[in-house]
Protein backbone atom coordinates (compact mmCIF):
# COMPACT_ATOMS: atom_id res chain seq x y z
CA UNK A 1 0.00 0.00 0.00
CA UNK A 2 0.88 3.74 -0.63
CA UNK A 3 2.15 5.83 1.91
CA UNK A 4 3.45 8.32 0.39
CA UNK A 5 3.86 10.19 -2.36
CA UNK A 6 6.18 12.48 -3.07
CA UNK A 7 7.27 14.87 -6.55
CA UNK A 8 10.78 14.07 -7.01
CA UNK A 9 12.66 16.75 -10.21
CA UNK A 10 10.36 17.38 -13.33
CA UNK A 11 8.90 14.27 -13.98
CA UNK A 12 9.33 11.76 -10.92
CA UNK A 13 7.95 10.50 -7.81
CA UNK A 14 9.19 8.76 -5.08
CA UNK A 15 6.67 6.46 -3.44
CA UNK A 16 6.89 5.03 0.06
CA UNK A 17 5.08 1.23 0.81
CA UNK A 18 3.92 -0.62 3.29
CA UNK A 19 4.64 -3.78 1.90
CA UNK A 20 3.23 -7.17 2.75
CA UNK A 21 6.68 -9.36 2.60
CA UNK A 22 9.28 -6.52 2.52
CA UNK A 23 8.43 -3.88 5.35
CA UNK A 24 8.77 -0.36 4.10
CA UNK A 25 9.74 0.02 0.71
CA UNK A 26 10.98 3.08 -1.02
CA UNK A 27 11.22 3.50 -4.57
CA UNK A 28 11.23 5.97 -7.95
CA UNK A 29 8.21 6.23 -10.28
CA UNK A 30 10.35 7.61 -13.57
CA UNK A 31 7.40 9.82 -15.74
CA UNK A 32 5.17 9.43 -13.04
CA UNK A 33 4.08 13.25 -13.01
CA UNK A 34 4.70 13.91 -17.12
CA UNK A 35 2.78 10.72 -17.90
CA UNK A 36 -0.16 10.33 -16.26
CA UNK A 37 -0.71 7.72 -18.24
CA UNK A 38 1.75 5.47 -16.82
CA UNK A 39 0.87 5.61 -13.20
CA UNK A 40 -2.70 6.93 -13.41
CA UNK A 41 -3.78 7.04 -9.91
CA UNK A 42 -1.72 3.83 -8.91
CA UNK A 43 0.40 5.98 -6.76
CA UNK A 44 -1.69 7.89 -4.97
CA UNK A 45 -2.00 7.48 -0.66
CA UNK A 46 -3.12 3.78 0.46
CA UNK A 47 -3.35 2.18 -3.20
CA UNK A 48 -2.95 -1.06 -2.99
CA UNK A 49 -1.00 -1.90 -5.77
CA UNK A 50 0.99 -5.58 -7.20
CA UNK A 51 4.49 -3.93 -7.32
CA UNK A 52 7.61 -4.53 -9.26
CA UNK A 53 10.45 -2.49 -8.41
CA UNK A 54 14.23 -3.60 -9.10
CA UNK A 55 16.77 -2.76 -5.88
CA UNK A 56 19.69 -0.16 -7.06
CA UNK A 57 23.32 -1.33 -5.71
CA UNK A 58 24.54 1.22 -3.83
CA UNK A 59 21.37 3.17 -3.11
CA UNK A 60 17.75 2.73 -0.74
CA UNK A 61 15.99 4.22 -3.30
CA UNK A 62 14.39 1.35 -5.61
CA UNK A 63 13.09 1.87 -9.00
CA UNK A 64 9.00 1.05 -9.97
CA UNK A 65 8.58 -0.89 -12.96
CA UNK A 66 4.87 -1.26 -12.62
CA UNK A 67 2.24 -1.03 -10.33
CA UNK A 68 -0.98 -2.33 -10.48
CA UNK A 69 -3.75 -1.17 -9.24
CA UNK A 70 -5.90 -4.14 -6.74
CA UNK A 71 -7.65 -1.69 -4.60
CA UNK A 72 -8.62 1.58 -4.78
CA UNK A 73 -8.65 4.38 -1.61
CA UNK A 74 -8.78 7.27 -3.44
CA UNK A 75 -12.48 8.11 -3.56
CA UNK A 76 -12.37 7.66 0.61
CA UNK A 77 -9.54 10.62 0.74
CA UNK A 78 -11.98 13.23 -0.91
CA UNK A 79 -13.82 13.81 2.25
CA UNK A 80 -11.35 16.40 4.07
CA UNK A 81 -11.54 15.49 7.49
CA UNK A 82 -11.55 11.38 6.45
CA UNK A 83 -8.47 11.94 4.09
CA UNK A 84 -6.37 13.64 6.87
CA UNK A 85 -7.41 10.71 9.73
CA UNK A 86 -6.29 8.16 6.62
CA UNK A 87 -2.92 10.42 6.36
CA UNK A 88 -2.01 10.30 10.24
CA UNK A 89 -2.55 6.78 9.65
CA UNK A 90 -0.18 6.65 6.97
CA UNK A 91 2.09 9.08 8.35
CA UNK A 92 2.39 6.38 11.30
CA UNK A 93 3.02 3.66 9.59
CA UNK A 94 5.84 5.57 7.83
CA UNK A 95 7.78 6.08 11.17
CA UNK A 96 6.78 2.56 12.28
CA UNK A 97 7.70 0.50 9.65
CA UNK A 98 11.27 -0.61 8.73
CA UNK A 99 12.75 -0.50 5.35
CA UNK A 100 13.36 -4.16 3.93
CA UNK A 101 12.10 -5.97 7.20
CA UNK A 102 8.98 -7.67 6.47
CA UNK A 103 6.44 -6.70 8.72
CA UNK A 104 3.14 -8.79 7.44
CA UNK A 105 1.05 -8.23 10.54
CA UNK A 106 1.44 -4.32 10.19
CA UNK A 107 0.69 -4.42 6.23
CA UNK A 108 -2.86 -6.32 7.36
CA UNK A 109 -3.41 -4.07 10.50
CA UNK A 110 -3.36 -0.66 7.78
CA UNK A 111 -5.14 -2.43 5.38
CA UNK A 112 -7.77 -3.98 7.48
CA UNK A 113 -8.02 -0.90 9.12
CA UNK A 114 -8.50 1.28 5.50
CA UNK A 115 -10.92 -1.21 4.33
CA UNK A 116 -12.99 -0.56 7.96
CA UNK A 117 -13.33 3.13 7.55
CA UNK A 118 -14.51 2.69 3.77
CA UNK A 119 -17.10 -0.04 5.82
CA UNK A 120 -18.31 3.26 8.00
CA UNK A 121 -16.35 2.82 11.10
CA UNK A 122 -16.42 5.78 13.21
CA UNK A 123 -13.05 8.10 12.42
CA UNK A 124 -11.75 8.61 15.88
CA UNK A 125 -12.37 4.93 16.77
CA UNK A 126 -10.62 3.83 13.40
CA UNK A 127 -7.67 6.20 14.47
CA UNK A 128 -7.70 5.04 17.86
CA UNK A 129 -7.36 1.25 16.85
CA UNK A 130 -4.53 2.00 14.11
CA UNK A 131 -3.02 3.63 17.12
CA UNK A 132 -3.20 1.12 20.12
CA UNK A 133 -2.16 -1.80 17.37
CA UNK A 134 0.51 0.04 15.92
CA UNK A 135 2.43 0.18 19.36
CA UNK A 136 1.06 -3.61 20.36
CA UNK A 137 2.20 -4.63 16.99
CA UNK A 138 5.40 -2.89 17.60
CA UNK A 139 6.32 -4.63 21.17
CA UNK A 140 5.86 -0.85 22.75
CA UNK A 141 1.65 -1.29 23.99
CA UNK A 142 1.75 -0.16 27.79
CA UNK A 143 -0.28 -2.92 29.58
CA UNK A 144 -3.57 -0.65 29.05
CA UNK A 145 -5.81 -3.53 31.58
CA UNK A 146 -3.41 -3.41 34.62
CA UNK A 147 -1.51 -1.81 36.95
CA UNK A 148 2.27 -1.55 36.04
CA UNK A 149 3.52 -1.15 39.04
CA UNK A 150 1.02 -3.59 42.01
CA UNK A 151 -0.43 -5.75 38.88
CA UNK A 152 -3.93 -4.43 39.97
CA UNK A 153 -6.75 -4.46 37.41
CA UNK A 154 -7.26 -0.76 36.24
CA UNK A 155 -11.34 -1.69 35.70
CA UNK A 156 -13.75 1.42 36.06
CA UNK A 157 -12.01 3.47 38.00
CA UNK A 158 -9.40 3.64 34.94
CA UNK A 159 -5.27 4.64 35.65
CA UNK A 160 -2.64 7.16 34.57
CA UNK A 161 0.02 7.10 32.28
CA UNK A 162 3.40 8.06 33.69
CA UNK A 163 6.17 8.70 31.24
CA UNK A 164 8.94 8.26 33.66
CA UNK A 165 7.55 4.93 34.27
CA UNK A 166 6.57 3.98 30.67
CA UNK A 167 3.36 2.50 31.90
CA UNK A 168 0.17 2.60 33.34
CA UNK A 169 -0.49 3.37 36.71
CA UNK A 170 -3.68 2.27 38.79
CA UNK A 171 -5.77 5.19 41.01
CA UNK A 172 -3.97 3.76 44.39
CA UNK A 173 -0.56 3.88 42.77
CA UNK A 174 -0.69 7.60 41.36
CA UNK A 175 -3.49 9.41 42.64
CA UNK A 176 -2.83 12.51 41.53
CA UNK A 177 -1.26 13.43 37.54
CA UNK A 178 2.49 12.98 37.26
CA UNK A 179 3.91 15.79 35.17
CA UNK A 180 3.21 15.52 31.81
CA UNK A 181 1.14 11.92 32.18
CA UNK A 182 -2.34 10.93 30.99
CA UNK A 183 -5.40 10.35 32.67
CA UNK A 184 -7.26 7.38 31.37
CA UNK A 185 -10.61 7.02 32.54
CA UNK A 186 -12.80 3.62 32.87
CA UNK A 187 -14.24 4.45 29.51
CA UNK A 188 -10.82 5.04 27.92
CA UNK A 189 -9.69 1.51 29.54
CA UNK A 190 -12.92 0.03 28.00
CA UNK A 191 -12.81 1.06 24.79
CA UNK A 192 -8.65 0.21 24.92
CA UNK A 193 -10.01 -3.52 25.90
CA UNK A 194 -12.48 -3.66 22.71
CA UNK A 195 -9.84 -2.57 20.60
CA UNK A 196 -7.60 -5.09 21.74
CA UNK A 197 -10.04 -7.96 21.46
CA UNK A 198 -11.72 -7.36 18.20
CA UNK A 199 -10.80 -6.85 14.85
CA UNK A 200 -12.12 -3.16 13.37
CA UNK A 201 -14.78 -4.73 10.68
CA UNK A 202 -15.98 -6.10 13.91
CA UNK A 203 -16.35 -2.74 15.58
CA UNK A 204 -18.00 -0.85 12.64
CA UNK A 205 -21.26 0.64 14.01
CA UNK A 206 -20.16 1.44 17.28
CA UNK A 207 -20.02 4.43 18.47
CA UNK A 208 -17.51 5.11 21.34
CA UNK A 209 -18.14 8.55 23.25
CA UNK A 210 -15.69 10.91 22.95
CA UNK A 211 -14.37 10.60 26.67
CA UNK A 212 -13.46 7.18 25.85
CA UNK A 213 -11.79 7.54 22.98
CA UNK A 214 -9.98 11.22 23.50
CA UNK A 215 -7.34 10.18 26.06
CA UNK A 216 -6.64 7.27 24.11
CA UNK A 217 -5.70 9.69 21.65
CA UNK A 218 -3.49 12.26 24.38
CA UNK A 219 -1.80 8.19 25.52
CA UNK A 220 -1.00 7.60 21.80
CA UNK A 221 0.74 11.31 21.16
CA UNK A 222 2.54 10.94 24.41
CA UNK A 223 4.10 7.15 23.85
CA UNK A 224 4.49 8.66 20.02
CA UNK A 225 6.26 11.15 20.94
CA UNK A 226 8.51 9.48 23.60
CA UNK A 227 9.70 6.69 20.89
CA UNK A 228 10.07 9.27 17.75
CA UNK A 229 10.67 12.54 19.32
CA UNK A 230 8.62 13.83 16.80
CA UNK A 231 4.89 15.29 16.27
CA UNK A 232 2.77 14.16 13.33
CA UNK A 233 1.89 16.94 10.53
CA UNK A 234 -1.06 14.91 10.00
CA UNK A 235 -2.50 15.32 13.48
CA UNK A 236 -2.37 19.14 13.42
CA UNK A 237 -3.77 19.66 9.86
CA UNK A 238 -6.73 17.58 11.24
CA UNK A 239 -6.83 19.61 14.24
CA UNK A 240 -7.11 22.81 11.91
CA UNK A 241 -9.71 21.03 9.56
CA UNK A 242 -11.65 20.32 12.91
CA UNK A 243 -11.28 23.70 14.13
CA UNK A 244 -12.33 25.61 11.13
CA UNK A 245 -14.80 22.72 9.97
CA UNK B 1 40.87 18.39 -14.23
CA UNK B 2 39.53 21.43 -12.46
CA UNK B 3 37.93 24.48 -14.25
CA UNK B 4 38.71 28.55 -13.66
CA UNK B 5 37.23 29.38 -10.36
CA UNK B 6 34.62 31.76 -11.90
CA UNK B 7 33.45 28.82 -14.82
CA UNK B 8 32.93 25.86 -11.81
CA UNK B 9 30.81 28.53 -9.66
CA UNK B 10 28.29 29.02 -12.73
CA UNK B 11 28.55 25.32 -13.13
CA UNK B 12 27.76 24.68 -9.69
CA UNK B 13 24.99 27.44 -9.60
CA UNK B 14 23.55 25.88 -12.90
CA UNK B 15 22.88 22.56 -11.45
CA UNK B 16 20.69 23.74 -8.71
CA UNK B 17 18.23 24.09 -11.18
CA UNK B 18 15.72 21.22 -11.07
CA UNK B 19 16.23 18.90 -14.55
CA UNK B 20 19.89 19.90 -14.55
CA UNK B 21 22.10 17.55 -14.05
CA UNK B 22 26.39 17.84 -14.15
CA UNK B 23 26.62 17.57 -17.98
CA UNK B 24 23.98 19.57 -18.94
CA UNK B 25 25.16 22.23 -16.34
CA UNK B 26 28.98 22.70 -17.83
CA UNK B 27 27.32 22.25 -21.06
CA UNK B 28 25.35 25.51 -20.31
CA UNK B 29 28.28 26.70 -18.47
CA UNK B 30 30.21 26.72 -21.92
CA UNK B 31 27.54 28.19 -23.71
CA UNK B 32 27.57 31.57 -21.40
CA UNK B 33 31.15 31.33 -22.07
CA UNK B 34 31.10 31.67 -25.72
CA UNK B 35 28.68 33.91 -26.09
CA UNK B 36 28.64 37.59 -26.19
CA UNK B 37 28.69 39.59 -23.10
CA UNK B 38 25.21 41.22 -23.44
CA UNK B 39 24.09 37.96 -23.35
CA UNK B 40 25.23 37.25 -20.23
CA UNK B 41 23.86 40.20 -19.19
CA UNK B 42 20.64 39.82 -20.07
CA UNK B 43 20.12 36.70 -18.41
CA UNK B 44 22.04 38.31 -15.41
CA UNK B 45 19.52 41.14 -15.27
CA UNK B 46 16.13 39.25 -16.37
CA UNK B 47 17.61 36.72 -13.17
CA UNK B 48 17.85 38.98 -10.64
CA UNK B 49 14.66 40.87 -12.04
CA UNK B 50 12.48 38.30 -11.20
CA UNK B 51 13.72 38.02 -7.65
CA UNK B 52 13.25 42.24 -7.30
CA UNK B 53 10.36 43.33 -8.73
CA UNK B 54 8.08 39.68 -9.07
CA UNK B 55 5.66 39.64 -6.19
CA UNK B 56 1.76 38.69 -5.81
CA UNK B 57 -1.17 40.16 -6.62
CA UNK B 58 -3.11 41.30 -3.68
CA UNK B 59 -6.51 40.34 -5.13
CA UNK B 60 -5.66 36.62 -6.97
CA UNK B 61 -1.94 35.75 -5.43
CA UNK B 62 -0.85 35.58 -9.11
CA UNK B 63 3.05 36.27 -9.44
CA UNK B 64 3.20 39.55 -11.19
CA UNK B 65 5.06 42.61 -11.24
CA UNK B 66 2.27 44.93 -11.18
CA UNK B 67 -0.52 44.85 -8.72
CA UNK B 68 -2.97 44.28 -9.55
CA UNK B 69 -2.01 41.80 -12.08
CA UNK B 70 -2.81 42.21 -15.86
CA UNK B 71 -5.36 39.79 -15.68
CA UNK B 72 -7.06 41.07 -12.49
CA UNK B 73 -7.25 44.51 -14.37
CA UNK B 74 -8.36 43.61 -17.45
CA UNK B 75 -11.55 44.82 -17.85
CA UNK B 76 -12.48 42.63 -21.03
CA UNK B 77 -12.65 39.52 -18.46
CA UNK B 78 -15.50 37.90 -16.89
CA UNK B 79 -15.41 38.71 -13.29
CA UNK B 80 -18.36 36.52 -12.67
CA UNK B 81 -16.40 33.50 -12.74
CA UNK B 82 -12.87 32.73 -10.69
CA UNK B 83 -11.02 29.63 -11.59
CA UNK B 84 -9.22 28.26 -8.64
CA UNK B 85 -5.89 26.80 -8.74
CA UNK B 86 -2.92 25.36 -6.95
CA UNK B 87 -0.31 27.18 -7.63
CA UNK B 88 0.95 29.75 -10.43
CA UNK B 89 1.70 27.51 -13.02
CA UNK B 90 -1.33 25.71 -13.07
CA UNK B 91 -2.87 29.29 -14.00
CA UNK B 92 -0.72 28.82 -17.34
CA UNK B 93 -2.23 26.02 -17.82
CA UNK B 94 -5.82 27.04 -17.59
CA UNK B 95 -4.98 30.64 -19.49
CA UNK B 96 -3.72 28.92 -22.48
CA UNK B 97 -7.05 26.96 -22.46
CA UNK B 98 -8.33 29.91 -23.35
CA UNK B 99 -10.24 30.85 -20.35
CA UNK B 100 -11.85 34.34 -20.26
CA UNK B 101 -12.28 34.87 -16.48
CA UNK B 102 -10.55 35.40 -13.52
CA UNK B 103 -8.28 33.14 -11.07
CA UNK B 104 -7.35 32.91 -7.51
CA UNK B 105 -4.20 30.94 -6.46
CA UNK B 106 -4.26 28.93 -3.37
CA UNK B 107 -0.24 28.62 -3.45
CA UNK B 108 -0.82 24.61 -1.95
CA UNK B 109 -3.26 22.12 -1.44
CA UNK B 110 -4.58 20.66 1.82
CA UNK B 111 -1.84 17.99 2.42
CA UNK B 112 -1.92 16.53 5.58
CA UNK B 113 1.61 14.75 5.10
CA UNK B 114 3.03 17.79 4.67
CA UNK B 115 1.68 19.68 6.93
CA UNK B 116 -0.47 22.04 4.82
CA UNK B 117 -3.82 23.37 6.68
CA UNK B 118 -6.26 25.45 5.28
CA UNK B 119 -4.66 27.97 7.19
CA UNK B 120 -1.47 27.56 5.04
CA UNK B 121 -3.68 28.69 1.77
CA UNK B 122 -4.90 31.59 0.56
CA UNK B 123 -8.64 30.98 0.84
CA UNK B 124 -9.39 33.85 3.50
CA UNK B 125 -8.98 36.05 0.92
CA UNK B 126 -10.85 34.24 -1.78
CA UNK B 127 -14.10 34.27 0.62
CA UNK B 128 -13.42 38.34 0.96
CA UNK B 129 -13.40 38.38 -2.55
CA UNK B 130 -16.77 36.64 -3.12
CA UNK B 131 -17.88 39.30 -0.84
CA UNK B 132 -19.59 41.55 -2.90
CA UNK B 133 -21.47 39.16 -4.75
CA UNK B 134 -20.25 39.79 -8.21
CA UNK B 135 -18.55 36.59 -8.57
CA UNK B 136 -21.16 33.98 -9.47
CA UNK B 137 -19.31 31.10 -9.87
CA UNK B 138 -16.31 29.17 -8.54
CA UNK B 139 -14.47 26.89 -10.82
CA UNK B 140 -12.84 24.40 -8.48
CA UNK B 141 -9.15 22.99 -10.93
CA UNK B 142 -7.37 22.12 -7.96
CA UNK B 143 -4.62 18.87 -9.00
CA UNK B 144 -6.65 15.72 -9.92
CA UNK B 145 -5.03 14.09 -6.68
CA UNK B 146 -6.14 13.44 -3.26
CA UNK B 147 -5.35 16.57 -1.81
CA UNK B 148 -6.14 18.52 -4.57
CA UNK B 149 -10.18 16.61 -4.23
CA UNK B 150 -9.84 16.73 -0.76
CA UNK B 151 -9.25 20.94 -1.09
CA UNK B 152 -11.81 21.21 -3.54
CA UNK B 153 -14.68 19.55 -1.74
CA UNK B 154 -13.05 21.86 1.49
CA UNK B 155 -14.16 24.76 -0.85
CA UNK B 156 -16.89 23.62 -2.06
CA UNK B 157 -18.62 23.69 1.27
CA UNK B 158 -17.45 26.85 2.43
CA UNK B 159 -19.15 28.27 -0.67
CA UNK B 160 -22.13 26.82 -0.83
CA UNK B 161 -23.84 28.98 2.43
CA UNK B 162 -22.43 32.39 0.38
CA UNK B 163 -24.54 31.14 -2.36
CA UNK B 164 -21.94 30.76 -5.26
CA UNK B 165 -22.31 28.24 -7.70
CA UNK B 166 -19.41 26.14 -6.78
CA UNK B 167 -18.07 23.76 -9.78
CA UNK B 168 -15.45 21.44 -10.39
CA UNK B 169 -13.43 20.88 -13.52
CA UNK B 170 -14.25 17.50 -15.36
CA UNK B 171 -11.51 14.85 -14.55
CA UNK B 172 -11.28 11.85 -17.22
CA UNK B 173 -9.51 10.34 -19.43
CA UNK B 174 -6.51 11.91 -21.25
CA UNK B 175 -6.70 12.81 -24.81
CA UNK B 176 -4.97 10.55 -27.18
CA UNK B 177 -4.99 8.06 -24.43
CA UNK B 178 -7.07 4.61 -24.24
CA UNK B 179 -9.68 3.65 -22.11
CA UNK B 180 -8.16 0.29 -21.52
CA UNK B 181 -5.14 1.65 -20.20
CA UNK B 182 -7.04 3.48 -17.56
CA UNK B 183 -7.11 3.22 -14.18
CA UNK B 184 -10.46 2.22 -12.41
CA UNK B 185 -10.10 5.82 -10.62
CA UNK B 186 -9.97 7.71 -13.74
CA UNK B 187 -12.45 6.00 -15.74
CA UNK B 188 -14.96 6.23 -12.31
CA UNK B 189 -14.34 10.28 -12.55
CA UNK B 190 -14.88 9.90 -15.95
CA UNK B 191 -18.20 8.53 -16.09
CA UNK B 192 -19.19 10.99 -13.14
CA UNK B 193 -18.20 13.77 -15.36
CA UNK B 194 -20.18 12.72 -18.61
CA UNK B 195 -22.60 15.26 -20.23
CA UNK B 196 -24.85 15.26 -22.79
CA UNK B 197 -23.76 15.86 -26.41
ZN1 LIG C 1 -1.18 0.00 41.18
ZN1 LIG D 1 -4.42 39.26 -9.99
Amino acid sequence: MVLRSQPLGESDRIVTFLTRSAGKVRAVAKGARRSKRRFGSNLEPLSRVRLHYFEREGSDLARIEAADLLESFYRLQEDPERGAILACMAEVADAFAREQQEDESYFRLLHAVVRAVRDGMDLDLAARYFEIWTLRLHGVLPSLSSCARCGNELGARGGVYDRREGGVLCRRCAPGRPPGGVVLPGQAVEAAGDILRRAPEALIGREVAAHGLAPLADLAEVVFFDLTDRRFKSYEVLRALRGSG
Amino acid sequence: MRLAAPLERLIEALRKLPGIGAKSAQRLAFHVLRGSRDDARALATALLEVKDTLRLCTLCFNVTDIDPCLICADANRDRSQVCVVEEPHNLIAIEKSGFRGLYHVLHGSIAPLRGMGPDDLKIAPLLERLRDGSVKEVILATNPNVEGEATAVYLSRLLKPLGVRATRIALGLPVGSELEYADEVTVGKALEGRREI
